[in-house]
This record gives structure tokens, sequence and C-alpha cells, in this order.
């Protein structure tokens, strides 16, 4: 291929049937030099073309035209085609060549990021994570940039929807480590504490052979998520928690683990004088906001504490009991927690008495049945894959060599299925 | 103010929060496999080993905005 022209030539020829699409891609990809040598002038062939009919041939052209450098004022340009692009091109085509696909949307990142529009990527960056990954099982490397977006442009709920998916296949260890992470702020930003847990969880249990940057920063958010959400806090690991994680964690994590000390006293005097000796090394890891969070939860917890002894208590009393200033405050606190059904209570504004009630659940209404019911078919769903990964990971050359070296250690009953010529 | 009526019941202690990460017990006769650093982890590692002790993805992308204080809202 010679000329840029006839290349957009073949690709309006060519763009009609999958056949004839397997042989543009050869085209394509013999044209790559020419494209990049061309770079600075694709934009005007870009026009010749219909994105969603021409999604392959307009993808490498595009890719090759944003190569090269451009302007802040070119940027937001470049922006607006892109996301027409996104926005109209066909899943099939773009996954034929899904490194470009992925450059584009990279660069196209990037773009948004120089303009400081954060929000003009979020939902182009949804549609492109839908039309490149195969199933939603898939973990993408876009996932982590379209989650990155939405926390600089503060778009939490919309981050939210693409946590739901249950991911099974990673392509690279990186994308799990940045969705996880960024994942669990989205999910403290919306205040669902018990996903966060488990997606930081993910994140500092994850397979490493050094000790990873991501993952101390996510050990410490694990721990405030934890006392938020738990009331509680353990330092001991899993056991399939890497050694390197467990060796050294802790020690990037100090002021985090004195202040799950401080909250275990249950005092919040020393809690307080906590968060104040170490408030610098917060702020610098942008997690006081949260650590304000673990404060409150403390008295949330000391709230809660007394629903299990008293039927009926005054405002004044648990403004003294859990060392609030005012029964005003305590009214608030109580008012929240009834609000976020914390607890089960009523106050009586007139004489300052809260009744404390059992939780109503009866576990029989129709919405609860579908709730478990959901779960039940999920865990089993759940199960199955389990049961294939197993399979897969059973006969891998690679595990059955390390199960080999390990099989003098433990008793033959438990390593019989191991073949011989795999003990090393 | 009236008199403070403090009504105390005995409640049974609710169940306590299970630590996320304690230990759990061992199902069947399989011992979990300790990562062992001197493998080269080829399924899931990301390379060869930083021999230097450098954090690895310490160019990750960190810099947000703390959104997270709650004072901030109302």
């Amino acid at each position: 291929m010679d000329s840029v022209e006839a290349l957009v030539a073949q690709i309006q020829g060519l763009s009609s049937s999958p056949e004839d699409i397997s042989h543009l891609h050869n085209f394509l990809k013999e044209a790559e030099e020419l494209l990049l040598s061309q770079a600075h002038r694709l934009a005007s062939y870009l026009d010749q073309l219909d994105p969603s009919n021409h999604s392959l041939g307009y993808l490498y052209i595009l890719e090759a035209y944003t190569s090269a450098p451009i302007s802040k004022e070119q940027a937001s340009d470049l922006v607006l085609s892109v996301v027409s692009f996104i926005n109209s091109c066909v899943a099939e085509q773009i996954r034929l060549a899904p490194d470009k696909f992925i450059s584009v949307c990279k660069r196209f990142k990037d773009h948004v990021l120089l303009l400081q529009s954060p929000m003009r990527g979020v939902a182009p960056m949804l549609m492109a994570v839908r039309k490149l990954q195969l199933s939603s099982e898939h973990l993408t490397t876009l996932h982590p940039d379209f989650l990155l977006l939405c926390l600089l442009a503060k778009c939490y709920k919309t981050g939210l929807s693409i946590l739901e998916d249950d991911i099974f296949e990673v392509d690279q260890p990186r994308d799990f480590f940045l969705y996880c992470y960024y994942g669990g702020m989205i999910c403290i930003g919306q205040k669902r504490f018990r996903k966060a847990m488990e997606l930081l969880h993910n994140v500092v249990t994850a397979p490493m052979s050094t000790i990873n940057a991501i993952a101390i920063e996510a050990y410490k958010k694990y721990i405030l998520v934890s006392l938020i959400q738990s009331g509680q806090f353990s330092t001991t690991f899993p056991k399939y928690t890497s050694s390197v994680a467990q060796r050294n964690l802790k020690n990037f994590s100090q002021p985090y683990l004195d202040l799950a000390n401080s909250y275990n006293t249950g005092k919040i005097s020393e809690l307080e004088e906590c968060v104040q000796t170490n408030t610098d090394k917060f702020e610098i890891d942008s997690n006081l906001g949260l650590v304000k969070q673990v404060v409150s939860s403390l008295y949330k917890r000391n709230i809660q504490r007394l629903t299990q002894t008293y039927l009926t208590l005054s405002l004044q009393d648990i403004a003294n009991t859990v060392q609030l200033n005012t029964p005003k405050e305590a009214e608030m606190h109580v008012l929240q927690m009834i609000q976020d059904g914390e607890i089960f209570a009523t106050i009586n504004q007139k004489d300052g008495m809260v009744s404390f009630h059992e939780d109503p659940e009866q576990y029989k209404s129709c919405e609860m049945i579908e709730h478990i019911d959901s779960s039940i078919q999920r865990i089993m769903t759940l199960s199955k894959k389990l049961s294939a990964v197993d399979e897969v990971i059973s006969s891998d050359p690679v595990y059955l060599a390390k199960a080999g070296r390990e099989r003098p250690r433990f008793d033959f009953d438990d390593f019989d299925s191991v073949p011989q010529r795999f003990n090393m | 103010m009236g008199p403070i009526s403090i009504d105390r019941r005995t409640r049974e202690m609710k169940p306590s929060p299970t630590y996320f990460l304690s230990d759990l017990d061992d199902h069947g006769s399989s011992v979990a496999m300790d990562v062992d650093d001197s493998d080269s982890l080829e399924i899931l590692a990301e390379g060869v080993l930083n021999v230097d002790n450098k954090l690895a993805d310490s160019d990750f992308f960190n810099s947000f905005d703390d959104d997270f204080d709650d004072a901030d809202i109302n």
C-alpha cells in the first residue's frame, strides 16, 4: 500500500463482510508504518470514513493520528472525534485490533485529563469498556482508567455500575490491583463499605513477588474501612496472603495500626488523640476524611452498644455515655443511625427519651425471599466456576511442578493425585 | 427535668462481627501454599523479580482530592 488514499479506498470497499474485513486487516497491518509516517495529516482522511461501518480501518488511522503529539487546543477537537468513534464503532471489528483500541482510549483519557475535564471521559470510557470486553467477567486494561475518571469527576454512582460484575478473567495483574483499589474508593464514596472491604482485601491478598505500592495504599484504606464497617480490625492476614505482603505491609501503615489500637479501647478521647498525633500523615495520604469517618463510627458503635442493654434512655444519658457534648448532638447521631438502619429506635422529643426496638425484619417478606434466592443462585454459579478453575489448575504443569516440590512436606494422602514425575 | 427512666434488660449478646481477615479454619487436608519468593510466579508475575527492593507500581496515579470528609456534606 503506497498511499493513504489507496488505503482509504480499500477500507471503504472491504468493510462489508467478515471475509472482506479479514483481508482488510492484513492490508492495514502492512500499512502501519505508512500511517505513522503520515500521522500529522491523517485527520482529513478520517472525515472520509464512517466509524460505524469502517470501524477497523477508522481505528487504524485514528490510532496513528493520536500517536503524534498535539497541542491543548487540538486536544479538544480530538476528544470529540474519539468520543464519536467510541459511540459509533462496531465491537466485533475493534476487537480484531484490541491493542490499537486500547491505545486510542488511553490517549483519550490523557487528553481529557490535560483539558481538566474528566467528566467528559466518563461515559465514553464506560462505552469503550463494554465494547472491548469479551464478557462481563473479563477485566480489561480500560477498567481502571474508567474508574480513575469517575473518581476525578466524582461520578461515584456511575463507577459503581461496573463494580457489580463478577470478574474471572484478568489480562494484567496491574489492572487487577488498580481496578480493586480504585473500585474500593468508589465504594467508599458511595458508603458501600462492605463491598469496599472486599475489593481492598483483594489487593492486599493478591499474589505479589515484590511489595506493591498499590497494595500499601489499599491496606491503609482497608484498616479504616474495616473500623467503620465492622468496628474492629485484625492484624492477622489470611494464609493465602503472599509472604511479601505479610512481612512488609504493616511497616508502611503504623499510624493506621495505632489508630486501630486506639479505636479498640472504645474511648473517644484516646482515638482523637491518636488522630491529632498523626494528622499530617493522614493528610499526606489523603485519608484524613476517612479517618474522621472512623471517629464518627466510634460514636455510633458506642450508641449501638447501649441498645443491647437499655430499652429506653434519655438523650442526656446517651450524650454522657458516649462523650458527646450535648443532648442535641446525641439526637443528631441517633436520628442519622435510625435513617441509615443502624439502630431501630424512636425519639420522644417532648421528654428527650429514646426508645430502642428490636429489628422488625422477619425474613419472610417477598423481597427477602428474592434476595436470598438470588444469593443462592449466585453462589451456585460461583461454585461451578470454581470447580472448572480447579480442574484447569490441577492439570497446569507449573502448578504440578510446584506441588511436586512441596510433596515431601506433606502426607502421601494429600498429594497422591500428583503424578510422580512432577516430584522434583 | 423529669425522672430518668433507665430500663435495663438482659439481652442475648448479638454474634460479634467476624474478623474479616481472621484465620480461617482449614477445610480438608490441604495446607495453604506459601508464595515462595524465590519462585518466578510465572502465572501472575510481572516480569523479573525486583532485586532493588523498590516498590512495584510506585508510579500509579493516586492524586485524588480527599473527598471522604462527611463534614463537607450539608
